[in-house]
């Protein structure tokens, strides 16, 4: 399973639309297979969402995120996990031990139920699928 | 934000001062120390931002202004490397509602009364309403700016980067008012062409002759009058895109003239003896169903399927009401910015209404309805009396009448119940269709105990 995050100086980006680069990570049973960077140039919306599915990727763990591209990639069957903020490294984890929905890691300023894919990956240990 | 806590504590009388000064300003105002930690906000800076004082105290700024330059062109880092102040820098952030906004930016260092720097200040102004007067006057319209949750319109979102980038001809069907040449924009600033034109005719405003020069131009002496050279809208859209709206109502002449255009890419300026190359990417759209028109003969079977390459079909505003509350709003934001009012919602009833009515104009005549409102609404809330009298009777008219609910359960139930009429009974499209999960969807009938076939 392909998880994404957008990154910058070893912390994810603030926000997805305008990130550079983005860290597509391959688990396997659990444990990390395979890490590769990409780098995203100027890319409008729908052109990012695209890009996503081709890579295979399963879940995004972003930063801030527009409401209409969060909307086109959960529509193209892409789980979000929006306004998450801290180190590359210890997000990884946290999503890695199902701890990424505490508090240290979350980003303010969120519009209502832009967090509710949090509650679908709560308890989640990594790896499957 | 412990060491901004420590001075409230010593001299809370001067934070007091600066906060009521710095509240007093409307553009937005934050400060920062030397580790680009937020240490004051003002109330300009939590309104535009969306993100409350407490909040962003103690932020890494990046973290809170969420523009498009934070991370790759910070004009406060260059303030701070050079001395140099940045003025009305340009750039677009994300608001804690998820809705991008244009914004310019100014940066200065902060200084202590010895003079060494102890941060910098950067102060923004919201240019939302510029930006929506520029998009009107300029007609620059991205997907961005086509507002939807709806399944259908997310499923064309996702098709939208390839449609765009393959120069094929595109088809776009809908009802009028449905967001057609939002559609044909949004693909054309997509495509590889976007640096160039994209022009927009509508074939139905122009008659016969009219249109046919209009499209293809004409030469000096090919009419009475035809005193030089005119070139046409193929000719303006070189390189780019030409959306020739309503196709449907094109007489049998032109729509020969452009199936030659379509199959040969050459066209001939009336009066003119050599063609011309047409390097155009064309986006045609129809408010009438070009298959029937085609049964009927009223409309070329050969023309139909050159340019029924790709179709995007557009459903009417009735058939994603899940989008109404979200267009509302965003119509509300934009007159309160056009109209200088500070409204903020509708009422239960009226929304009931909006949500009630059919809207046989579409997205159009919701936006239409909404300045109705903005025009006859002297408070902060949109009342049933300021809605257009075809909305009104759609109080009174209507089955399961949604405003005579009061309940969150009874109001929840009928949604669901027209979401799974509307999709057949299928749950998992109902689901999409509401925005929530298909489990959520299955425990909700469940509770409600709405039956399903």
């Amino acid at each position: 399973m392909k998880v994404a995050l957008p990154v910058w100086q070893g912390r994810v980006s603030s926000v997805f639309d305008f990130a550079h680069k983005l860290l597509v990570i391959e688990f396997e049973e659990g444990r990390e297979k395979d890490r590769q960077e990409i780098v995203l140039v100027e890319q409008s919306g729908p052109n990012r969402a695209a890009m996503l599915k081709q890579l295979g990727v399963r879940v995004l763990i972003c930063g801030a995120i527009s409401r209409p591209l969060a909307e086109m990639i959960n529509g193209s069957g892409i789980q979000v996990l929006p306004f998450v903020s801290g180190p590359t490294e210890q997000i990884i984890n946290a999503y890695e031990t199902g701890r990424l929905s505490k508090p240290q890691y979350i980003l303010p300023g969120f519009w209502p139920g832009a967090r509710r894919g949090f509650r679908r990956c709560r308890g989640w240990k990594g790896g499957r699928g | 934000m412990l060491q901004y806590g420590i001075m409230m504590y010593m001299n809370p009388e001067a934070y007091k001062k600066r906060d009521i000064i710095l509240d007093s300003i409307a553009d937005g105002v934050f400060t920062i120390d030397k580790n680009w930690h937020i240490t004051t906000y003002n109330r300009a800076a939590e309104e535009i931002t969306g993100i409350p004082r407490e909040k962003a105290i103690g932020q890494i700024c990046k973290d809170v202004l969420r523009a498009s330059v934070c991370e790759t062109d910070c004009a406060l880092r260059y303030t701070m490397d050079t001395g140099s102040p940045v003025i009305n820098k340009p750039v677009h952030i994300i608001d804690a509602e998820g809705g991008r906004k244009a914004i310019t930016i100014s940066t200065a260092l902060l200084k202590d009364d010895k003079g060494r720097v102890i941060g910098g200040v950067e102060t923004f102004r919201d240019m939302t309403v510029v930006e929506e007067l520029r998009k009107q006057v300029q007609d620059k319209y991205t997907y961005e700016d086509i507002i939807s949750r709806n399944h259908i319109i997310q499923g064309l979102f996702n098709i939208l980067p390839q449609v765009a980038e393959s120069d094929c001809t595109v088809l776009i069907e809908g009802q009028t008012g449905t967001g057609k040449e939002l559609f044909a924009r949004a693909i054309h600033n997509l495509s590889p062409r976007r640096e160039k034109s994209f022009v927009a005719v509508n074939c139905s405003a122009l008659p016969d002759t009219l249109l046919e020069s209009e499209l293809f131009g004409y030469k000096a002496g090919a009419f009475t009058d035809a005193k030089k050279d005119k070139p046409g809208r193929f000719a303006l859209a070189q390189g780019g895109s030409l959306f020739l709206d309503e196709i449907g109502d094109v007489s049998a002449a032109i729509q020969v003239k452009l199936l030659r255009v379509l199959q040969e890419k050459t066209y001939e300026p009336v009066g003119a003896v050599s063609s011309e190359k047409a390097n155009v990417r064309i986006i045609v759209a129809s408010n009438k169903g070009l298959v029937e028109l085609v049964e009927q003969g009223k409309f070329r079977n050969d023309l139909y399927y050159r340019i029924n390459v790709v179709k995007l079909p557009l459903p009417p505003l009735k058939d994603r009401s899940e989008d109404i509350p979200l267009l509302i709003e965003h119509f509300i934001h934009r007159f309160n910015g056009i109209y200088n009012k500070n409204i903020c919602c509708l009422s239960d009833d009226a929304m009931a209404a909006m949500l009630n009515y059919d809207y046989p104009g579409n997205i159009r005549e919701l936006e239409n309805s909404i300045e109705h409102c903005f025009v006859l609404c002297q408070g902060d809330v949109i009342e049933t009396r300021h809605l257009p009298p075809s909305m009104k009777k759609s109080i009174t008219f209507k089955d399961s009448d949604i405003s005579t609910f009061r309940t969150l359960r009874q109001t929840e139930a009928l949604m669901i119940e027209r979401a799974l009429r509307r999709n057949k009974g299928n749950r998992t499209a109902a689901a999409k269709e509401l925005g929530i999960n298909a489990s959520t969807l299955f425990r909700k009938l469940k509770g409600l105990n709405i039956r399903t076939e």
